[in-house]
């Protein structure tokens, strides 16, 4: 499957670029918040206040459309308009990934329609004029790599020659105080894979990819994917990884570790999260291969993260880098594999991302850069 | 592809394959009260939101009916959900918990503020070491539900996509076969049947 439009947009920009270039500058969006929605301290990478609304607003009107939906927006027209396909045909389908939609509106509105995600979803895809089914996929922090699974699935089918696929999740007290109260986020600066890791850093984000399964002209391939629950514990992962490693195993991936310029792990710098994936990396071999994660620099986006994860990866690569992994200086107690200290120089063309999720759920994806 | 097995629960009535399962009242729970018919010993359940019981207690229905070994099946079922709200219920439960000024935002019902939860109880359940997923769609449609399952065959290994829909107070489960016939319509066909009765 190839990807012939893309884009991100995350407090550190609103384009690959961009976000590339604040990464290999060391810079971070996320900042500790003191006091936010009257609950305790903690660090996350947020938009500024209107920084959606302003960018919106000068493209289209807003009045109707939630910050939330002006994210996705915002994102699927550059996307589009790299990829230059007939959006408001029958050919092409809408897949949203997303974990929490529009549910601050719990707060002030309640009754709000919007609160459904198809329904959000649906005046994501009209916006552009696309009247076809929308496909939501609910499927916790996995959601973003499981829906390019999906993508590639539908395009098999033959209904349809292009997919958008959009991620997008933002923040509110309704997400933090619920990380807050399963004591999984940091007050401080997440530490990826350190043995002092505290927890994780919420961020907020967009991406998109649209996809096809010809075309001449490719900015990436994806190679292979797999979905695998580890059917352990809904808010634990398999301490033996029983799960990421099988959907690795899954994908019958078609190169030598040796050919991978990187593993992007999901690296949330939660105690359980990354133990997890360390033992991944370790039962399958590939302890040697550089290992980063990205939540050092922007959070971990929800059900977004799949998706901008893969495309940062996917442009570092095409740069020829090696993205370091904010936060972490020394290896804990997990297995010992080889996450990136500082940010290398590579010429490999392929990359594989691992994330995972409640539920159980677990995800792989095999990616390549021609 | 077919239907080998279905289950259905409504807000009086809890179907197996035609057959009407007689569910006295235990309990002031209805969930309950289906659980203690089936004779289920799994203390996890009470746990769970309203959209975990029900998809729990129609694969303990489905999956027995259809494997005699649940350890056997573990890598060839997919598991599928699909509603129009995904964990909207217990979301607004969850808010609750943080707008009320004297309470404690409640840890044990955020995690089912993820929809795919009850995906992974079945999963948990069944030992089902294989993909699960949660789809959110406008309303129940046989043929869209379908195309998701269809999505899942190929994966060459699965065998059999555990299909399931929940509204309110509602919801069905269609364990469905893959095998070489051709018969879509009709099992569209079968799907919306079951549904509407």
């Amino acid at each position: 499957m190839i990807a012939i439009g893309s884009n991100i947009i995350t407090p550190l920009g609103d384009n690959l670029t961009m976000n590339i270039q604040q990464m290999l500058s060391d810079c971070s969006s996320v900042k500790i918040y003191d006091n936010k929605w009257n609950l305790p301290p903690f660090a996350a990478s947020m938009f500024s206040e209107n920084y959606i609304e302003d960018l919106f607003a000068s493209y289209a009107d807003s009045a109707s459309y939630t910050q939330f939906e002006q994210l996705a927006v915002l994102s699927v027209a550059k996307a589009i308009e790299e990829s230059k396909i007939p959006v408001d045909s029958r050919q092409v389908v809408f897949v949203v990934s997303t974990t929490k939609g529009n549910v601050h509106l719990l707060e002030n509105n309640p009754q709000s329609e919007d609160l459904y995600l198809w329904r959000s979803a649906e005046k994501i895809a009209r916006f552009f004029g696309n009247t076809n089914p929308v496909i939501v996929v609910s499927n916790a922090c996995i959601s973003g790599l499981a829906a390019q699974v999906y993508a590639h699935r539908l395009l098999q089918q033959g209904k349809y020659k292009y997919v958008v696929v959009v991620g997008v999740d933002i923040l509110s007290k309704f997400i933090v105080s619920g990380f807050q109260s399963l004591k999984a986020i940091s007050n401080d600066f997440c530490q990826p894979f350190d043995k002092d890791r505290k927890g994780l850093n919420l961020g907020e984000a967009a991406a998109t990819v649209v996809y096809t399964l010809e075309a001449e002209h490719g900015i990436f391939n994806y190679c292979s994917g797999a979905i695998v629950n580890d059917a352990n514990h809904i808010s634990a992962p398999s301490r033996t990884a029983e799960g990421l490693y099988k959907a690795v195993k899954k994908m019958n991936m078609s190169v030598a570790p040796q050919e991978l310029g990187f593993i992007n792990a999901h690296g949330t710098a939660t105690l359980y999260n990354d133990m997890m994936e360390s033992y991944c990396i370790d039962r399958l071999q590939m302890n040697a291969v550089p290992t980063n994660s990205f939540k050092g620099y922007i959070g971990h986006t929800l059900g977004a993260a799949g998706l901008v994860e893969t495309l940062l990866s996917v442009q570092s690569l095409k740069e020829g880098r090696v993205v370091a992994t904010k936060g972490f200086k020394q290896q804990g107690e997990e297995k010992i594999i080889n996450i990136v200290h500082n940010h290398l120089s590579t010429d490999k063309k392929y990359f594989l991302k691992l994330i995972s999720g409640f539920g159980g759920t677990n995800a792989a994806g095999l990616f390549s850069i021609p | 592809m077919k239907i080998s097995s279905y289950s259905k629960i409504g807000s009086r009535q809890v179907t197996l394959n035609h057959q009407c399962i007689a569910v006295p009242q235990t309990s002031n729970s209805w969930y309950v009260d289906i659980y203690h018919a089936l004779q289920i010993d799994y203390p996890k359940f009470f746990k769970m939101d309203t959209l975990s019981k029900m998809g729990f207690l129609m694969a303990e229905m489905v999956f027995p009916s259809v494997f005699s070994d649940r350890e056997s099946v573990k890598d060839q079922v997919a598991i599928v959900c699909c509603n129009s709200q995904a964990s909207l219920e217990t979301d607004r439960k969850y808010w609750q918990t943080v707008a009320t000024n004297d309470a404690f935002p409640s840890p044990s019902l955020f995690v089912y503020t993820l929809p795919n939860l009850v995906a992974g109880e079945i999963a948990i359940r069944n030992h089902v070491l294989s993909e699960t997923s949660f789809f959110v769609e406008k309303q129940f449609d046989a043929d869209c539900l379908l195309s998701i399952a269809e999505m899942s065959f190929q994966d060459r290994q699965i065998k059999y996509v555990f299909l399931s829909w929940y509204d309110a107070s509602q919801a069905v489960s269609y364990m469905i076969e893959n095998s070489e016939e051709d018969n879509r319509q009709l099992i569209i066909k079968q799907m919306q049947e079951i549904w509407m009765n």
